[in-house]
């Protein structure tokens, strides 16, 4: 492969939000590379900070959040300390976002025709008459009907499913280069999630841009994800492929969360849960902070911040059990035998 | 003799809801199942299927047009006295999926807990409520130095246990759970569905477990009835759902179920 067509990129990213109760350290350390026509999915549970990332890339931190350390770059120029106005260039042209709810992303009061064209009027400065034409080649797209009732409707006459439609509809009027899908389908059922899913793969295929996908369902984000971030107390303790993270985890988190997969549980077994809850990131103890629920924490976990290991080029670890001088641990036997069957499951798929 | 006897036993029940003078929508129609003593038993479908409508319907909080519901040997569709109703609600409760919706956030989790038994059994001296409610945390998993708390100060999961404690007060014989995890996140929907599963054993409790999610669905159910457009289509074991379905529309709804596929 030749040289890599990176759109954005975040290196060392440090968040800090400023509360009430004392200053929350939402991300800390985060470094992420976009590139064209692949996915990144984002995993970690609620609290982790996940999203606070994503909203960073759109330049949408929340009142008293504040980038304290660390670079956002977008075509290799820093956006962090931009304007208002360069920020709005950027917004929703270049990147966009879909939302886990759509009923609130679209305006309750405005027909749906009437916002995807308003976007492309401002966004690409046509005239009323073009953008309708656009927008119904739009609606097209994304599997709805492009009929005048279609156009002229309001949000609320849309279902669930219909109504994400549009607003990836929306997202993706003006070509953006970075999509960011905030969990895009938790508010969906299994089958209007799987619809969704598929047309998302679509239209990637035909724009060509970068994804990055947000969820904690890794069952889901394994059918379109290239590569899989683990995320731990806003930071990424584990980023590899996604056949990587399945196949050879390494990280004791990415152990736990592999585990919780329902699919694999023997039905008269007690569910596998994580002990204990995330920590809260207002000044938060030093070390890795998943050690206070894992039981394979060493005494170094305590004391200090394990640095990344490089187990191949393209996976990366933070954990201190992949130091050299740390003991050999297993992982839970349960895991073991789910990698077996999925190993056993591709070798099926690669000889047919 | 009183084995053979379901818990509740559902039969012929059709609901429509008025839309306009013209328009009816048929939520269910002609819905016979019944549920043993003990039994966990999963509703599922999509969105808008009559699955939660279904739910609704046991607990008396929507009412069928024909049909008979029976919890034992009383018949719950029909002209009760106050009485016949407060028994009812006292054996059949409900919990549902945004736990913050459900709870007061003006009252203390020991408020919101000793109100059923204000209700059900008002005549008992004030410390053994107390007491009661104490074991109760306990028993959800809840720390009870937690009772003089507000809602507001609870992490989703233990809001979950709340509205579970609450539900539980009077031992109720029929818990309807109706998406009570979709809210949650992947490992809290474990310790909920795990918490679900031991109070089963501990209280002799029987279940309805509606949810659009299959395999959770499977986990937790010892048999699955599958709705679509408020027709019951299919009702089997878990594992006869799961591995050998034989309706279409419930083999779609298995192909749904995000699957980890690597390329």
């Amino acid at each position: 492969m030749d040289k890599k067509d990176i759109i954005a990129k975040i290196d060392n990213l440090h968040i800090d939000i400023k509360t009430q109760a004392g200053i929350i350290q939402a991300v800390r350390g985060v470094s992420l590379d976009f590139e064209a026509h692949k996915t990144i999915g984002l995993i970690g549970e609620s609290g982790s900070g996940k999203s606070m990332m994503a909203r960073t890339l759109l330049g949408l931190l929340p009142a008293g959040g504040a980038i304290t350390s660390g670079h956002i770059y977008y075509n290799n120029t820093p956006i962090e300390t931009y304007t208002q106005r360069q920020w709005r260039n950027l917004r929703g042209k270049e990147i966009a976002m879909i939302f886990q709810d759509p009923m609130h992303a679209l305006n309750p009061l405005m027909t749906i025709g009437k916002q995807l064209s308003e976007a492309i009027v401002i966004s690409q400065k046509v005239s009323w008459k073009l953008a309708k034409i656009q927008a119904l080649d739009l609606l097209k797209k994304v599997g709805l009907e492009a009929t005048p009732e279609r156009y002229h409707s309001y949000p609320h006459q849309y279902s669930g499913g219909m109504r994400q439609r549009i607003a990836i509809a929306m997202a993706l009027s003006c070509k953006p280069k970075l999509l960011i899908c905030d969990e895009p389908t938790t508010a969906l059922d299994v089958s209007t999630q799987a619809q969704i899913i598929e047309l998302i793969i679509k239209l990637q295929k035909e724009y060509g841009m970068a994804i990055l996908f947000i969820s904690h369902d890794l069952s889901l984000v394994s059918q379109m994800a290239d590569e899989i971030a683990i995320v731990y107390a806003g930071r990424i303790v584990e980023h590899a492929t996604t056949k990587e993270i399945f196949l050879q985890p390494k990280h004791p988190y990415t152990w736990a969360l592999l585990s919780a997969i329902v699919h694999f549980q023997p039905k008269n077994e007690v569910l596998y849960t994580i002990e204990g809850s995330p920590p809260l990131l207002i000044n938060p103890p030093k070390g890795d902070l998943f050690s206070y629920r894992s039981e394979y924490a060493l005494d170094i976990d305590f004391q200090e911040n394990p640095p990344f290991f490089e187990v191949s080029p393209t996976h990366r670890v933070a954990s201190w059990l992949q130091d050299p001088r740390a003991p050999s641990v297993t992982m839970p036997k349960l895991l073991q035998k789910q990698i077996q069957i999925l190993r056993s499951q591709q070798e099926g798929n690669f000889h047919e | 003799m009183n084995n053979t006897i379901p818990l509740l036993s559902v039969q012929n029940v059709s609901l429509s809801f008025k839309q306009s003078r013209h328009h009816q929508v048929h939520a269910l129609k002609n819905i016979s199942f019944s549920i043993k003593q003990g039994e966990i038993f999963g509703l599922v479908g999509e969105s808008g299927s009559g699955k939660s409508t279904m739910g609704r319907a046991i607990a008396r909080l929507v009412t069928p047009q024909t049909g008979s519901i029976k919890l034992e040997t009383r018949e719950l569709l029909c002209k009760m006295t106050s009485k016949e109703r407060l028994d009812s609600s006292r054996d059949i409760q409900m919990i549902f999926q945004d736990p913050m919706s459900a709870l007061n956030p003006k009252w203390t989790v020991m408020q919101m807990l000793l109100e059923p038994l204000h209700i059900h059994q008002g005549k008992l001296p004030k410390q053994e409520k107390e007491d009661t409610v104490f074991t109760m945390m306990q028993q959800v998993g809840l720390d009870p130095a937690f009772a003089n708390r507000y809602v507001h100060e609870f992490s989703g999961g233990q809001r979950q246990r709340i509205s579970i404690a609450r539900a539980l007060m009077n031992r109720p014989k029929l818990l309807i759970c109706d998406e009570s995890i979709a809210a949650l996140d992947l490992s809290i929907q474990a310790q909920i569905v795990n918490l679900l599963k031991s109070l089963r054993e501990q209280f002799n409790l029987s279940m309805i477990f509606i949810s659009h999610d299959l395999s959770m669905v499977h986990y937790i159910s010892d048999r699955i009835g599958v709705i679509y457009k408020g027709d019951l289509l299919e009702i089997a074991d878990a594992d006869t759902i799961y591995y050998h379905p034989q309706h279409d529309y419930t083999k779609s709804l298995l192909h749904a179920i995000p699957k980890i596929t690597l390329v």
